[in-house]
């Protein structure tokens, strides 16, 4: 799959105007600037979503070990976007997230996980996700997405072809296809002030609400983790958006990149 | 020469403790465009926006979004600590210059199950009751008097500054055996307070009264409450205990 072209058929924000429920999220500052929502799309759209990805992780799709110390498995959205998920690979979307979490350089290149943790999964450790992203050299035009997998995501080609190095910019969590939640039931994604609030969970925690979302902009004090293990299985996509790395180097300076 | 103090809001500032919780956001939701509302929270904010948490137009992210305009100013304290409390009128002051209601909202409300000779239940309850229920207001009004309102008293009878406790028809009625010794008496300090402030106070101009509802919101309103609080500041009433009740019938 090349850069692709509104994979979801959204080539921009209005068309995403009639699939959301409401147009009042709520921005937040603390422990770290980030954005949240509730009924984040109609009852109607959520279904298609929810069933699209129901419908992938029951064919086993959603299988591979996420392979960074996570109990978790997952899947990239770009090898299965053949149904509603593809809304969230469309340019229209990348440019909500972006413009919602005030990031004006990113590229257009999109990275989308499905995830999937089993019950009882361990947490995860605070992480900042300011870590580069590898996508072919030629960059998506501004009415497209690029997407991940088409070179080594991690660490570019190993061959020394040409490629682009971005960083993540934009860190979004959407949660679907989850059992009802309630407060005691576990699996939230933890905010902290510092890696030390993460390691006593003492942060905001937003908890795997089907429908709802959390994102922030990707910064050297973004910290976010897992924050405990759920009573329930605990399903969710992940996306990140990139900027140019040279934005990260002028912005916090070249230490601030995370390798991987 | 100074003419005296001028001033230009339109919106009287509103020292709210409680905040967080169910009388005050309520009060919060439905009052943030009539005052300039500092709201102290021990560990919830309002669910309103303040200056941690407004809304945003995923669509049009850099609009101005009218529900943002009066957001309330939050300030996390715990008022049983007399640091905090000096706090909290330091920034009410800094930041709006003034304040012409202050609201005792917050409480300790926990009672006990097996009456207050069941272990030390009741009696580490006590301490909690008296600390959040009487001596946090106690002190609030104290300072806020110190700091601002005891050499203002024109000004004050100008601006009808005043205080409202928020009580509880508990400290005026005895409901046997549903473990509120602690906190009936913690209330009965409080309107006991209320009447000994109005007093002191009116001096200088400045009105303390004290709302007294039924349980909230199973048997009133909870915005039956908040109304309650406003009429108080609207009014020019001092050493009253105003019941909320249910309307009979």
């Amino acid at each position: 799959m090349s850069a692709a072209s509104g994979q979801g058929g959204l080539g921009g924000l209005g068309e995403l105007a009639g699939l959301l429920a409401h147009r009042r999220w709520v921005r937040r500052t603390l422990p770290f600037p980030h954005v949240v929502a509730a009924d984040v799309f109609t009852d109607e759209v959520y279904a298609a979503l929810e069933a699209d990805f129901v419908r992938l992780l029951d064919g086993g799709v959603i299988s591979q070990p996420s392979g960074s110390g996570y109990e978790a498995t997952w899947a990239r959205l770009a090898e299965h976007a053949d149904g509603p998920l593809s809304l969230f690979l469309s340019r229209g979307w990348h440019d909500l997230l972006a413009g919602v979490a005030g990031v004006a350089t990113t590229t257009g290149d999109v990275s989308v996980g499905l995830h999937h943790h089993e019950p009882g999964g361990a947490p995860g450790w605070p992480h900042n996700d300011l870590n580069p992203g590898w996508f072919p050299e030629a960059a998506p035009g501004p009415g497209e997405v690029g997407v991940d997998g088409l070179v080594d995501y991690h660490r570019g080609p190993g061959d020394g072809s040409p490629a682009r190095e971005t960083v993540r910019a934009v860190s979004a969590l959407f949660y679907l296809a989850n059992p009802s939640w309630a407060e005691g039931d576990g699996g939230e994604t933890g905010l902290y002030d510092s890696v030390a609030a993460g390691a006593r969970t003492e942060g905001v925690l937003v908890p795997p609400v089907n429908n709802s979302l959390v994102l922030f902009e990707c910064t050297p004090y973004s910290w976010h983790a897992y924050a405990r293990a759920s009573r329930h299985q605990r399903n969710s996509l992940v996306m990140w958006l990139h900027r140019p790395r040279q934005d990260v180097v002028e912005l916090w300076g070249e230490s601030s990149v995370v390798y991987w | 020469m100074s003419t005296g103090e001028v001033h230009e809001k339109t919106k009287r500032v509103c020292l709210l403790t409680g905040a967080g919780g169910l009388l005050g956001s309520e009060f919060c939701r439905r009052y943030a465009g009539e005052y300039d509302i500092v709201a102290v929270c021990r560990t919830r904010a309002p669910a309103v926006p303040t200056q941690h948490e407004q809304y945003v137009d995923p669509l049009a992210p850099g609009e101005d979004l009218p529900e943002n305009r009066d957001a309330v100013h939050a300030v996390y304290a715990d008022l049983t600590d007399p640091r905090d409390v000096e706090r909290v009128i330091e920034v009410a002051l800094a930041r709006f210059g003034g304040v012409d209601i202050l609201v005792n909202n917050a409480a300790h409300l926990g009672g006990y199950p097996h009456t207050m000779l069941d272990g030390d239940a009741a009696l580490h309850d006590l301490e909690a009751h008296l600390l959040t229920n009487v001596v946090a207001p106690f002190r609030l009004a104290v300072r806020l008097a110190q700091e601002s309102w005891q050499h203002r008293a024109a000004d004050n009878r100008a601006r009808g500054r005043n205080v409202v406790n928020v009580s509880s028809l508990s400290g005026l009625h005895t409901y046997p055996f549903l473990g509120q010794a602690g906190y009936g008496a913690s209330k009965a300090a409080l309107n006991a307070l209320t009447v000994h402030q109005a007093h002191e106070f009116g001096r200088f101009g400045v009105r303390v009264n004290a709302v007294v509802p039924d349980s909230f919101p199973a048997r009133v309103a909870t915005s039956a409450v908040a109304d309650a609080v406003v009429h108080l500041d609207r009014g020019d009433a001092t050493g009253e205990a105003v019941v909320v009740e249910r309307p009979a019938g």
